[in-house]
């Protein structure tokens, strides 16, 4: 029975080889992460029936090729080439001898190939979107340079430093901008908002952004990026509360223009149209470089309420909506049958967080502030955090109001060591109330004689205690480093004013640390991640190719097909963009124009360079034939010439120039009786051009 | 405690580091035209409401504007650069006095020079 199993098991080898043996293309051993085709130095060839013993024998004896196994039941045999014969040298041989039915490669077969990182089990969207479909075919994207513009990265996590991109032209740390431009040092990117070298992620979340992109696949730790190798090129411009002004984001865009890359990602969004950055993103366009921008979290219709970047009419630009683990879109993601293009999974989407060092922290709960420096009246107060335990404010006390014309701080005594740190920030939990006029300021020294104001606020908290974030980029590297909270107050008039707890100052440190997120700042980065694999895969392709192919290979989901659309209703298919593998036409439906016409219309979602194939069959019995082979991305077609009275039935399949698509759904229109008399005058109406309308 | 005379939300204005060099102790107060910089907090009012960095606008300048028409232009409308973001025109610019950003903004348009002049807008992380 073992040896029965077995003999089915290597039949259906045999059979598998045969029917996918042409998807897979030539060559052993490849570089740049593809895996060999085939075995080198065998075939599997058969030969006809009456001649299997003979031919055999005269091979081996005229080539030197050696049987190593027969498969009786199909007649195949694994046959052994001599040293000096290649592959495909054995492969012409064979085919052209007319003894033999069919010869070909020994083709590996790989398990769909999934990592060995440790969590990979935790990463649902790389599954749905059939990345290790993608990845039998490659897996490295080196060869397309990725921007992220975010919060920064943490480049020393060590899930992601192998694939940070490395600027050619720039000496690290000789304090010369080598390459001249305008940046000193800038060895793996820029940070616009503290200006320096060091683009250190102070937020988490383009740490995330870039592990999707390309966490080191396959080093047996954490998490896979769409890419497991590649070159993060990093670019912060938005600080650690997740806010970046145009200026910097623009100033970011020009440095991956000028420095090569050929994907951005940009997981972020705003409501006001900026022309400078549209101005911008069209010289992005001119250098046939990519925009892959988040549609935003509003939960709204970009094409009615635009998000920039994701809303500019330009053609570089993709904007991604969110899905999640069911295929549905996620609440909050916004959409758009015009102005959104694709989505992608953006719920508890796991990866990279970047590693923090607490530098100093105080949740005051020892009841004192003996280590802290206060001006009266601020001390301790139990109106704590988590209804336990003190805090620290203004006006303790029952009822104490904060007095009117003072001018009051806090701080801690010791300085903070910052020597060698970067990415510090101050984090505390804040309530209460000040008056407009008055006002609550954070500042910063590097000596307590001299205080740099980097936060006020005022207003009422409605009794919630609120987190607040204060980016310390500039104390980075200071041995000797102040803050302090400080209260200034007019006269005209007094309120209970605030409370402060868990206060700390944390700072970038290495740790192999990761954590779920969500967004549509979570789907951008697997489309990013897949235009850099495409493009690494088949470098031949223009920018807009490689966004047809992410564009019209997708999966079609129903949830992004009406209500809240997205204009190729579907979620991206990694496997299917790599081989080119177009989605099927959906919303086909067929009309009787007149008694010698149908019409057919089908919805447009597709993007850029597509073709239709359509077939016909009529009446209940008869089979599809093509009739039609359309060359152009359009959305009707009017057949003509047809039998009264009849009924015929159509499907249509979308090809890109390697492959057809799945059949759309099948629609039958009856043709009706010729009218009697004056068919003439319908006939003009024949050929109203149903398409889109719109 | 004396309950706040309107009902403020919770209003933050960042006062940049480099904004601040030439303010003094009373900078800011009042938050007229302040900013929010709350961490995205659901629940928190107020958030997301801040629209562009205070005090600054981004200048396209006609190809060809020489620097001195551009800062004859600069004197007027009460502005100085901080840098030039990218090559060859495109300038953000701090306003130097206490002219509101739009009211900034349309000075700028009326010159010939100017291809257009806007807000510093904000950008989000999503």
């Amino acid at each position: 029975m073992g040896k029965r199993v077995i003999r089915i098991l290597l039949a259906m080898f045999v059979m598998l080889s045969i029917f996918w043996g042409t998807d897979i293309g030539s060559g052993g051993g490849l570089p740049g992460g593809r895996r060999p085709a085939y075995a080198p130095g065998e075939l599997l060839v058969k030969y006809k029936p009456a001649l299997r013993k003979a031919a055999a024998e005269y091979l081996r004896q005229r080539w030197g090729v050696s049987t190593l196994r027969t498969f009786h039941d199909i007649g195949v045999h694994h046959v052994k080439l001599p040293a000096d014969l290649a592959v495909e040298e054995a492969l012409d041989l064979y085919r052209n001898d007319p003894d033999v039915e069919y010869a070909e490669p020994n083709y590996y077969r790989y398990l769909k190939a999934t990592p060995n990182d440790t969590s990979f089990g935790l990463l649902w969207g790389l599954s749905t979107i059939s990345a290790p479909g993608a990845w039998d075919l490659r897996t490295d994207c080196a060869a397309a340079v990725v921007a992220v513009i975010d919060s920064g990265v943490d480049f020393r996590h060590p899930d992601i430093a192998a694939n940070v991109w490395s600027n050619p032209a720039e000496v690290a740390g000789d304090g010369i901008d080598n390459d001249v431009n305008g940046y000193v040092d800038d060895v793996m990117g820029w940070d616009f908002v503290a200006g320096d070298a060091l683009p250190m992620d102070s937020n988490d979340h383009g740490t995330h952004v870039a592990g999707t992109i390309a966490a080191v696949g396959d080093n047996a730790r954490g998490v896979a990026g769409v890419c497991w190798t590649g070159k993060l090129m990093i670019l912060r411009a938005f600080d650690a509360v997740g806010v970046a002004k145009s200026s910097d984001i623009i100033a970011a865009m020009a440095y991956a223009r000028s420095k090569g890359a050929r994907v951005i990602n940009a997981s972020y969004g705003g409501g006001d149209f900026s022309q400078a950055e549209r101005d911008e993103i069209s010289n992005l366009e001119a250098a046939a470089i990519l925009l892959i921008a988040a549609a935003g979290n509003e939960g709204t219709d970009n094409d009615s309420t635009p998000s920039y970047p994701a809303s500019y009419d330009l053609p570089n630009i993709i904007a991604v909506a969110a899905t999640s683990q069911d295929d549905s879109r996620a609440g909050f993601s916004n959409y758009g049958q015009n102005s959104v293009h694709v989505a992608a999974p953006g719920t508890n989407i796991y990866s990279t967080k970047p590693g923090r060092q607490t530098i100093f922290s105080d949740n005051f709960d020892d009841g004192s502030i003996g280590d802290w420096t206060v001006q009266s009246p601020w001390g301790v107060s139990t109106n704590a955090y988590g209804g336990t335990g003190w805090s620290i404010s203004d006006s303790p006390g029952a009822g104490g109001d904060y007095a009117n014309n003072i001018d009051v701080s806090a701080r801690p005594t010791n300085p903070i060591d910052l020597s060698g740190k970067t990415g510090a920030v101050l984090t505390f939990k804040l309530k209460g109330t000040i008056l407009a006029g008055d006002a609550l300021y954070v500042e910063t020294a590097l000596d307590p004689a001299t205080w740099t104001p980097l936060l006020g606020l005022y207003g009422d908290s409605q009794n919630e205690w609120v987190d607040l974030v204060v980016d310390l980029g500039n104390l980075d590297g200071a041995a000797t480093a102040y803050f302090r909270f400080r209260l200034q107050t007019d006269g005209s008039g007094t309120a209970d004013g605030v409370y402060i707890d868990d206060v700390a100052v944390t700072a970038a440190a290495v740790q192999d640390t990761y954590q779920f997120l969500q967004g549509t700042s979570m789907a951008t980065p697997h489309v990013t991640g897949l235009a850099a694999l495409v493009w690494s895969h088949t470098p031949a392709l223009t920018h807009l190719q490689v966004k047809e192919r992410i564009l019209n290979c997708v999966d079609r989901l129903t949830a992004l097909a009406t209500t809240t659309p997205v204009l190729t209703q579907g979620r991206i298919n990694a496997s299917n963009s790599i081989r080119n593998v177009p989605a099927p036409p959906v919303g086909l439906s067929a009309t009787a124009a007149s008694s010698s016409q149908i019409n057919l219309t089908w919805a447009n979602t597709y993007y850029g360079q597509i073709g239709f194939k359509i077939e016909r069959k009529e009446g209940a019995s008869g089979t599809f034939a093509e009739i039609a082979n359309l060359s152009t991305n359009t959305t009707s077609y009017n057949d003509t010439g047809l039998t009264s009275s009849t009924a015929y039935t159509y499907r249509v399949r979308a090809h890109t120039s390697d492959n057809d698509s799945a059949y759309s759904s099948e629609v039958t229109a009856t043709t009706p009786a010729p009218s009697s008399g004056g068919g003439g005058g319908g006939g003009g109406g024949c050929f109203i051009d149903t398409a889109l309308g719109k | 405690m004396s309950p706040a005379s309107r009902m403020f939300q919770m209003a933050i204005f960042l006062v940049l580091a480099v904004a601040c060099a030439g303010l003094g102790s009373g900078a800011g107060k009042g938050g007229d035209g302040g900013i929010q910089t709350i961490e995205r907090k659901p629940g928190v009012t107020g958030e997301g409401e801040r629209r562009y960095a205070p005090g600054e606008v981004l200048v396209r300048f006609r190809d060809g504007t020489d620097a001195g028409t551009i800062a004859s232009i600069q004197r007027e409308v009460h502005l100085e650069t901080v840098k030039v973001v990218s090559s060859p025109n495109l300038f953000l610019m701090k306003i130097v006095d206490d002219t509101s950003v739009e009211e900034t903004v349309q000075r700028l348009q009326r010159y010939r020079e100017v291809v257009y002049a806007e807000p510093n807008y904000v950008r989000r992380i999503q």
